[in-house]
């Protein structure tokens, strides 16, 4: 399927091959045509994409990918010559159009028009859409560096028990185990089945996928601490301390048990966490301790600050109106529009206090600004993080977890060393296997179907499925970053 | 006498056995739908922590208005329902007229045309070149994108042709007698006697575009084309993350729930049109039509 489109691209692009002019005279601006991923508003009739036009002067015509299959209908589109003037689309999507030479270099283009997106977006970000040191994307980085992973705990369970908040791996289990003689049909720690516990893991020494030793970058799973992070877990499960279920659970059956008041702690995935937001619904009285990552037996603690790169803004080939675009982006990005489209007004969407914190004014911010995220091609990588914060304030729930998981971040977080990682062909190829593998074998592991003395030979697997190959690549890069 | 009074109670005794069966068959098949109502009028923390059974709990329209929002779901709906009609117009009339003449033993060709059909049952050419096919049509993001592709089924086709072979030479002869050409007998003979089966087979195709949304997902990136079923299923695969989009209407909403609405919400006008269609499917036209 791939290799037929991939054909068909390659035929439209040499159709398409004369060189570009702009259709539409210096002062007359043309309608853009912008194709963005899926999300289920109507993009054409928002209140965002007026303020755009407003502001920017530029009719714009939206279209949404479909919700499936979104990598195959782009690629159907680009090949079959649809014209789009703007592609804000996935990392992934991104690196397919690239490798089928079917976007533009954009640096003449940003030299000439884009003073704001050159000296706004830091150029570690432009790092990771560049290739063969020409720049294809506008990068759109993660709003802000934030902890996405913890371990919540009630508070009031801790305190009828008369327990301190545990801060080594050790003091996690008494604290479990304490929960389960006092609550015997509470699960003392719902997890996601997830293969590594960063709050945990950094009780053993390790913090992120591809860990720093000695100057190179090795995975977790050929790593001795992780070996020992798994005997803790298995421990943790054989005395009944984690979900009896955790080969079985959903999303869906997590949200209930946890909001149905049946367990002690949960492994919070984020600010947008379903389960935890759906507890923190249920009981708005109760209050929720976030741990912070345990501490390891040098007294070390850390926790991974995620960076990574949100979405890619690009011009195929076959647009149109390839300088406008670059024009509209660029003025997109002048502090007072900029504000404006992506937050509102001051004092009449959102609010400023003396610490410099932003809060969203409700309902009316939502109302015209919900949206505004799927508007964005990027943000000026300074300032935005404070404003963003307006975002995540928009319900009590979310704003608490947020804050909640980056409370002690100047303290515990720790940059992840693969995060400026542009995509590397083997790395993305492999990844999504590697990961099914590990995840099915720690399952297998805390379950009892496999023994931990069979580690080694899991690795070997693991090294020869994809896991060398990724490992050579990545510190390929690392070494000539 | 008393022979008698037992076979009645004996009759009594099964009709209740049998009545029971029946009902609870029934309640069976019913059950669903009432757990599935029940979820979508309820709060969503009753939904998430799974304590509805078959009554409303919080009763909230938060789901259904989340559902209905923007008007986009009123856009939908209104396509979906331009495409079910108009569809199955275009295609009972496509079926038929290809169905009548293949059902004639003396048209000639027949043969190799009944072959090309059966070949494009077996091979299809493929998304990208029907994409192409719409795209060079100028057809993207149009509703007639979303009808031909389903304008004829060689399934409904060959049901249609085997009826129309059912029908009594005799009938098309008096006809033909009377000074009937071959389309005045199609429409004022043939088609009469077959309300059956195009009932059946408008139901067939009905169904078919109602539920249709892989060719919207083809061909459609615009949020006012979109099919309902497109709409929904959109909505629900978003509301994984919807925390993310929108935390503030995710707070009254759960997975569950919206499900439930979407399920709701989308079989309901199937359901309301079912009965009226129902009574089409009457048999027996052509009993009694010939006579010696």
């Amino acid at each position: 399927m791939k290799k037929i489109l991939a054909l068909l691209l390659t035929l439209t692009l040499l159709a398409a091959a004369d060189p570009l002019v702009d259709a539409v005279a210096e002062n007359e601006k043309p309608v853009l045509r912008v194709l963005g991923t899926y999300n289920s508003h109507d993009p054409n009739n928002d209140p965002t994409a007026q303020a755009i036009e407003e502001k920017t002067g530029y009719h714009v015509k939206y279209f949404m990918l479909p919700a499936e299959n979104a990598l195959e209908n782009l690629l159907m589109q680009i090949a079959s010559g649809e014209q789009y003037d703007i592609l804000r689309i996935s990392e992934t999507m991104y690196q397919e159009l690239l490798s089928r030479n079917a976007l533009m270099p954009l640096d003449e283009l940003l030299a000439e028009e884009g003073s704001n997106l050159t000296s706004k977006i830091f150029d570690s970000a432009y790092s990771l859409t560049r290739l063969n040191g020409k720049t294809y994307g506008i990068p759109m980085m993660a709003e802000r560096a934030s902890i996405t992973d913890g371990i919540v705990m009630r508070k009031e369970i801790l305190d009828e028990l008369k327990l301190g908040v545990p801060t080594t791996p050790a003091e996690l289990k008494s604290v479990l185990m304490a929960v389960k003689a006092a609550y015997p049909d509470m699960i003392p720690l719902l997890t996601n089945d997830e293969e590594m516990i960063e709050t945990i893991a950094s009780g053993f020494g390790f913090y992120f996928d591809w860990n720093e030793v000695d100057g190179k970058l090795i995975h977790y799973v050929e790593m001795p601490e992780y070996q020992e992070y798994l005997a803790y877990i298995v421990d943790l499960y054989n005395n009944g301390l984690l979900d009896a279920d955790i080969a079985i659970n959903t999303g869906t059956t997590r949200t209930e048990k946890f909001s149905s008041d049946n367990a002690f702690a949960y492994t919070c995935g984020g600010w947008t966490d379903a389960a935890t937001i759906a507890y923190i619904n249920a009981f708005p009285d109760r209050e929720l301790i976030y741990l912070d990552p345990l501490y390891d037996v040098n007294g070390k603690a850390g926790i991974k600050r995620q960076q990574a790169l949100n979405n890619v803004s690009c011009i195929p080939v076959t647009a149109a109106n390839p300088r406008d675009a670059v024009r509209f982006m660029n003025r997109k990005l002048d502090d007072d529009v900029f504000t404006y489209i992506t937050i509102g007004e001051k004092d009449v969407h959102f609010t400023v206090d003396e610490k410099g914190n932003y809060a969203p004014i409700m309902p009316i911010f939502n109302e015209v600004r919900n949206n505004a995220w799927w508007y964005l091609n990027s943000f000026d990588m300074t300032k935005y993080g404070d404003m963003w914060m307006a975002r995540t304030r928009r319900t009590k729930a979310t704003g608490l977890i947020y804050d909640g998981l980056n409370q002690h971040a100047n303290q515990f977080a720790v940059d992840n060393p693969t995060d400026l990682c542009p995509t590397l062909e083997v790395v993305a190829q492999n990844k999504a296997s590697l990961a099914t593998m590990i995840h099915d074998y720690v399952l297998q592991i805390i379950v009892g179907v496999k023994n931990i003395e069979d580690h080694e030979a899991f690795v070997q697997e693991w090294l020869e499925a994809g896991g060398q190959a990724s490992k050579d690549a990545i510190n390929e890069w690392y070494l000539n970053r | 006498m008393k022979a008698a009074a037992q076979k009645q109670t004996a009759e009594r005794v099964g009709r209740t056995i049998n009545g029971l069966l029946l009902f609870i068959l029934a309640l069976i098949c019913v059950l669903p739908f009432m757990h599935m109502i029940a979820k979508s009028f309820s709060g969503a923390s009753a939904v998430s922590a799974g304590r509805i059974t078959f009554w409303p709990l919080d009763a909230t329209l938060n789901t259904y208005r989340y559902v209905l929002q923007d008007g986009l779901f009123f856009s939908s709906f209104k396509n979906s329902v331009t495409i079910t009609l108009a569809g199955t117009f275009v295609a009972l009339a496509i079926t038929t007229m290809a169905a009548y003449p293949l059902s004639k033993q003396y048209f000639r060709g027949r043969k190799v045309i009944l072959m090309l059909y059966v070949f494009t049952m077996l091979f299809y050419g493929g998304m990208v070149s029907i994409y192409i096919f719409m795209r060079s049509l100028n057809l993207l993001n149009t509703l007639l994108s979303q009808i031909i592709p389903l304008a004829l089924s060689q399934y409904n086709l060959f049901i249609m042709k085997t009826f129309f072979e059912g029908i009594p030479e005799p009938i098309e002869e008096s006809a033909h007698i009377d000074g009937a050409g071959p389309i005045r007998t199609l429409v004022s003979i043939v088609l009469p006697l077959s309300l059956p089966s195009l009932a059946t087979i408008a139901l067939f195709y009905a169904v078919a575009y109602w539920n249709s949304y892989y060719h919207a997902m083809l061909f459609v990136t615009r949020a006012d084309v979109k099919p309902l079923q497109m709409y929904l299923y959109e909505l629900i695969t978003t509301a994984q993350n919807l925390y993310e989009v929108d935390p503030v209407i995710a707070s009254g909403l759960s997975g569950g729930g919206m499900q439930a609405a979407a399920i709701v919400v989308s079989t309901m006008p199937i359901l309301m049109v079912y009965p009226f269609v129902q009574k089409y499917f009457v048999k027996g036209l052509t009993i009694g039509s010939v006579k010696g």
